[in-house]
């Protein structure tokens, strides 16, 4: 008899033992808890380098960068906003820096070329015709100065640039300089129709003045206080849209224990009635785009978000505890006791804060996400997302049910 | 009080083991209760110096097989004095030893049963459980006091919080306020609220003799709330013998427990002397709900002639509890490492603990009580009593502090924001809210046999209470001072640690009371019917609203009448089977809170209604030698349950003021089946049993009702959805198992199973106003078990009896939620909730001398 209840009892501690009433709930609570950690640990702010010419280009670049950066965005993160700063606006790299080197061509080179008699060119061989006998050319000249050239330089590397010097003779004898380039295993008149390349002399230096002290620009002697003046003289009949790539040298200062400077460009268009630098440019803003995170995809957010303060409940008849209740959830008069009625009276409170504290962004399109704390057997933070149209404001999402009845 | 609980012991033994093959003598006799005038149940009966014993049946019969020759037979029962027979026995001889009385071993413990209206078995027709000494010792472990009584029908306690003395017990559904709670027969709800504070008798297990929960309106004389029931607690009086124990035991959560008892026992001048002590520590199980507890209890009593006892008892259990005070979801718990045992309430600073929630209180409770024996036929008992409670609970005040990720306060950045905001004092502070009070009453009661079946009894109960209630500050956390404009006799105050803030008011309370019984006894038939009348005042004074100038800072007396009338019959069909019922009708006055509902001298509600509540209960019981059951269905209705509406309204002079208004018609019926059992089918083991099923449910909505102003204007109408909710905050179904088995001499395990099922969550029906909520019970608990495990084992050191006792609670350590307070959408995502403990263990070891 005791046996079998002994045995009924210890049958009965088993069956019963096994069973934590709540098991499933933690189970669920657990896992949830981990997906709001994860969720938590997206961060509300990011400061990004990228540059996005435009909005649009940013958006869809952004919503990419949020999609694959934050996989872990679940369904606790629905709703949550994440504000990224990054670069709007046009970056242009200065151009390249190409220095010509200088090349006076000498007696003996036109003795090369067979100029050697008068030692100088001459419109006979600035046009078409055959150099050397029986070798057609579209121009003498710039053969001969290729022959010249490919002996003064023995390996010349592709795109080298020379400044040319030679006497040319058209009724009197003038000193020309030409720019040829090193093309495809010949030395071309080279020629922009766009740019014009344009690098700047000692004698340019020191007409500015005090570039001149030491035939270069610096932080402190900086090229934008003088070139757009220079161009003005140097370039008077310049056309709108005409543009001049300037080569000058730059003092960098003390590097690395001595003194160094490099060439730069800068590229000037003119707009009609002045010079205007475009190259190098950097026209970039910070600007920060909200993101939120709905129905499970990252979306350009305009709404502000605002969360109340203990002078916005004070304001409105919550500052007692600084927070709504549930009896606030509901239709009711406010201000107590004066006879207008409201659907609901937290929804009518926070209009009030809005309009008295937050009055800049009451105006249409304005998308505002409150954030407030809220006391209903217990107390939690919730938000309600709204948006002023038509000059009332429309509820389009809340984290509590706001009650009309 | 012995009645049920003999029973009760009837199981350790009641196997007359009668049957032995070779030649002996037969021993037996009645074994009967001197102070009960009824046959003694499961008392021991044993040949001194040897093991051979029976217990008495529950006639109190014995027969005891003996080997021939002189023998000492030894009669024993705990708290009764042991009595020791000579007897010559030959060879097949039966001696009838007749009548043995046995007396109990405290001086005055008969009387006081009297005051307490202890019920007694097959004669008093309520439904009730009695726990004795022993079960007490046994089942306690590292519970709370009214935790022992889970296993008996009707009964949810819980340990809410955690905290120790945070206890809390419910009875047929309903709370402390709706459940008497009486110690030694004084009643000790609040005079305020009704309500009963654990916390300050969580000592008091030490000391307690006996426990008897009357379910529904209870055999209590005396105007008691008792819609669910009376806890009948009766202490100690003085020991009759001398000597004394000493205690010690630790547990879970770093516990640990020291008590000694010491008895001069009854000295021939008359005199006798009990007094013990105890001190009681340990950190918790769950976070930060560290305590530290004494007790003490002191008992003199004075035979005078034989006619006279007077005994003067004075205990008290000074207490410091870290509690967890804010009931969280679900969620939150698991959000941190300590899981169900993660409390909010507190932080560190400077390296120690600081519990925001911080409970102390110290009500001692000092009584003399003189017993006159006028003459055969007619006696008086009287029992003047003073408590003066001080203490309360600390709690945050001021800005809100933060957390640290671990969820804990951080109590560091609080101190330095107070630092920081210099001559402004402290930003954020620790308050205590004291409650304090001084009671002073006389009960009284005269009762005379009338003729051989009729006795009446007349009483008088009466009664003063003032309720001191303010705020101090507790802990300015590192600030300089915390500046409080709420004295209007002193505004703008740099208030310092233990100056009173924010409010500060006492409560008055007059209340006097008679009541008076018939009862008839005949051969098989006993009824009763009583009636008492009670008058209570109440006055408010406000020390921080009111000038000391004005004379309003004492309001008038707000008056209130209250009654009770009920009776019962108990007939005892045969000697085995009996039945009862027994009904009532009560109407008692508001608490304070509905007097007063805005806590404002001038917005007194006078005509806040009285409650009423109507009771029906029939009963059944059986009792076998071997075997005994008792069932009893109940039918109880709560009527006009105390409902104020406050509203703003303009006054003739155009100010706005508060008005409020009583709403009636709050109803609740609680109607259930309750049974239970014990069997022992050998004389070592025992079973028990128990299945109570209530259906307690909220009655009606209320609709439309108007809520008008001093000139008749309409204000608002005010609708509660209430019909057909179930009550929440108990389990409707709780099931209990036990078994006790002695493995042998001396070593008794015993494992209990209780089944807690139907809980609803707590909510507050006057805030289901919602219309669309209509119908929708509260959120539904998940039912749950628990199991608990104990071990006695019974031995001599050095001559001394010793006993080592063990108990594991939650044995498999279950995770279950004992407390729930309803959320916005009735599931438990919205809900809030307590946890119940995990595991805990004691182990104590107890000697006697």
């Amino acid at each position: 008899m005791k046996k079998i209840l002994l045995s009924g009892f210890l049958g009965l501690s088993l069956i019963f033992s096994s069973c934590n009433p709540y098991e499933d709930i933690h189970d669920q609570l657990s896992n949830d808890i981990e997906l709001k950690t994860e969720s938590d640990a997206i961060p509300t702010e990011i400061s990004l380098d990228s540059t996005y010419a435009t909005l649009e280009e940013a958006e869809v670049s952004l919503q990419k960068y949020m999609t694959v950066t934050y996989p872990s965005a679940n369904k606790f993160t629905e709703g949550k906003v994440t504000e990224i700063e990054y670069n709007l606006g046009l970056v242009v790299d200065a151009p390249d820096v190409i220095v010509s080197e200088k090349y006076v061509v000498t007696d003996a080179d036109y003795e090369l070329v067979g100029n050697g008699k008068y030692k100088t060119f001459s419109k006979y061989d600035d046009t078409a015709g055959e150099y050397p006998i029986g070798t057609p050319v579209d121009n003498i000249l710039d053969a001969k100065i290729d022959q010249i050239l490919k002996v003064a330089y023995a390996t010349p590397a592709e795109g080298n640039r020379v400044e040319v010097e030679y006497e040319y003779y058209d009724g009197n004898t003038v000193t020309k300089k030409v720019v040829y380039a090193f093309t495809s295993g010949v030395w071309e008149r080279y020629s922009n129709p766009d740019v014009v390349v344009y690098q700047l002399t000692d004698a340019d230096y020191e007409a500015m003045g005090a570039p001149g002290a030491h035939h270069n620009f610096s932080s402190s002697v900086p090229q934008e206080d003088y070139l757009p003046r220079f161009l003005e003289i140097n370039y008077a009949y310049a056309q709108t849209g005409d543009a001049v790539n300037i080569i000058y040298y730059y003092f960098l200062g003390k590097v690395d224990g001595s003194y160094k400077s490099e060439y730069r460009a800068v590229t000037y268009v003119f707009e009609g009635t002045s010079w205007k630098q475009v190259a190098p440019l950097d026209t970039t803003i910070r600007h920060k785009s909200k993101y939120k995170y709905t129905e499970g995809v990252w979306k350009l957010s305009k709404a502000v978000v605002i969360i109340l303060t203990d002078a916005d409940y004070e304001l409105v008849e919550s500052g007692k505890y600084h927070n709504f209740a549930y009896y606030d959830n509901r239709p009711g008069e406010y201000p107590k006791d004066s006879g207008n009625e409201f659907d609901n009276v937290m929804m009518e409170k926070i209009r009030v804060i809005l309009e008295k504290n937050y009055s800049d962004l009451v105006h249409e399109g304005s998308e505002v996400i409150v954030h407030f704390n809220y006391y209903d057997s217990g107390n939690s933070v919730e938000n309600v997302t709204i948006i002023f149209e038509g000059g009332v404001w429309v509820l389009t999402d809340s984290s509590i049910t706001i009650k009309y009845e | 009080m012995r009645s049920t609980f003999t029973k009760m012991y009837a199981i350790f033994g009641l196997m007359l083991i009668s049957t032995l093959g070779f030649s002996q003598g037969i021993v037996k006799g009645i074994a009967w209760d001197g102070d009960m005038k009824e046959a003694m149940v499961g008392a021991n009966v044993v040949v001194k110096g040897t093991m051979n014993g029976v217990t008495t049946d529950f006639d109190g019969n014995f027969e005891l097989s003996v080997e021939p020759g002189t023998k000492v037979i030894v009669f024993s029962f705990m708290g009764y004095t042991n009595i020791e027979k000579k007897v010559t026995v030959a060879e097949g001889q039966t001696v009838d030893l007749g009548r043995i009385v046995m007396n109990a071993d405290a001086v005055g413990l008969q009387e006081i049963q009297l005051i307490a209206n202890v019920a007694v078995d097959r004669k008093t027709p309520v439904a009730v459980s009695t726990i004795t000494p022993a079960k007490i010792q046994e089942k306690l472990g590292a519970q709370e006091f009214p935790e022992i009584l889970k296993s008996t029908p009707g009964v949810y306690a819980t340990k809410q919080g955690g905290g120790y003395g945070d206890s809390r017990i419910n009875l047929r559904g309903f709370n402390s306020e709706n459940v008497a709670v009486m110690i030694n027969g004084i009643p000790v709800n609040d005079m305020e609220n009704g309500r009963v504070y654990w916390s300050n008798w969580a000592g008091l297990s030490d000391v307690t003799r006996s426990m008897q929960v009357q379910r529904g309106l209870g055999a209590s004389k005396v105007a008691v709330p008792s819609v669910g029931g009376t806890i009948n607690i009766l202490t100690n009086t003085t020991n009759a013998k001398k000597g004394g124990s000493l205690y010690t035991a630790i547990g879970t959560g770093g516990r640990r427990k020291v008590g000694l008892t010491l008895s001069t026992g009854l000295m021939e001048n008359g005199w006798a002397v009990s007094v013990s002590g105890a001190m009681d520590e340990g950190n918790g199980l769950v976070d930060g709900t560290w305590h530290k507890a004494y007790s003490y209890f002191m008992n003199i009593s004075k035979k005078i002639g034989d006619d006279h006892i007077i005994s003067f008892t004075a205990f008290g259990a000074p207490q410091e509890h870290g509690q967890r005070y804010d009931r969280l979801k679900m969620e939150d718990y698991q959000k941190y490492p300590s899981g169900i045992n993660y409390n909010p309430n507190y932080g560190y600073l400077d390296g120690q603990m600081l519990n925001e929630r911080r409970n102390f209180y110290h009500k001692p409770q000092i009584s003399l009580n003189w017993y006159w024996t006028i003459n055969e036929s007619s006696n008086l008992s009287t029992a003047a009593y003073m408590s003066y409670g001080t203490g309360g609970g600390t709690g945050p005040l001021g800005a809100s502090v933060t957390r640290t990720n671990d969820g804990i306060i951080d109590y560091e950045a609080a101190r330095d924001a107070n630092i920081a905001n210099g001559a402004g004092g402290s930003k954020s502070i620790i308050r205590a809210s004291r409650n304090d009070h001084k009671w002073y009453g006389i009960l009284s009661v005269y009762e005379k046999e009338a003729s051989d079946n009729i006795t009446f009894s007349v009483g008088l109960d009466s009664r003063y209470y003032v309720g001191s209630h303010f705020r101090e500050v507790s802990n300015l956390l590192g600030g300089e001072y915390y500046i409080d404009n709420s004295d209007v006799n002193n505004p703008n105050r740099k208030a310092k640690v233990g100056d009173k803030i924010a409010y500060n008011n006492d409560g008055q309370v007059m209340y006097a009371g008679g009541f008076g019984q018939v009862e008839y006894s005949a051969d098989r038939l006993s009824a009763f019917l009583s009636g008492a009348i009670s008058e209570t005042s109440y006055k408010r004074v406000d020390y921080f609203q009111k000038l000391d100038s004005d004379p309003s800072q004492t309001t008038d007396a707000f008056n209130f009448f209250g009654y009770m009338i009920k009776g019962g019959a108990n007939y005892n069909l045969t000697d085995n089977h009996n039945v009862f019922i027994n009904t009532g009708y009560f109407e008692r006055a508001p608490f304070f809170k509905a007097v007063f509902p805005t806590n404002d001298n001038d917005e007194a509600n006078a005509d806040a209604q009285t409650e009423k509540v109507l009771s029906f209960e029939a009963g059944y019981g059986a009792r076998y030698s071997k075997f005994a059951f008792n069932a009893n269905v109940y039918w109880t209705k709560w009527k006009d349950k105390s409902m104020v509406k406050t509203f703003q309204t303009e006054n003739q002079a155009g100010d706005l003021i508060f008005g409020t208004a009583n709403i009636t018609g709050v109803n609740a019926i609680h109607m259930g089946v309750e049974a239970d059992f014990r069997y022992n089918p050998t004389e070592k083991l025992t079973i028990t049993g128990m299945l109570s099923v209530g259906n307690w449910t909220w009655e009606n909505d209320i609709l439309d009702v108007p809520i008008l102003d001093d000139n008749n204007n309409l204000v608002e109408t005010v609708n509660v959805y209430i019909g057909g909710l179930k009550v929440g905050n108990s389990a409707q179904t709780t099931t209990a198992l036990g078994i006790d088995y002695k493995l042998f001499d001396g070593f008794k395990v015993g494992a209990d199973w209780n089944f807690f099922g139907n809980i609803y969550a707590d909510f507050d029906p006057l805030r289901r106003n919602d219309e669309a909520d209509k119908g929708v019970d509260s959120w539904k608990m998940k039912d749950y078990h628990l199991f608990d495990f104990n071990a006695k084992y019974s031995f001599k050191i050095g001559g001394v009896d010793a006993m080592l006792l063990a108990n594991v609670n939650n044995l498999f350590d279950s995770e279950y939620v004992s407390d729930g307070f309803d959320g916005a959408n009735h599931d438990w995502q919205s809900s809030t909730v307590y946890y119940g403990l995990g595991r805990t263990y004691s182990i104590g070891l107890k000697v006697k001398f």
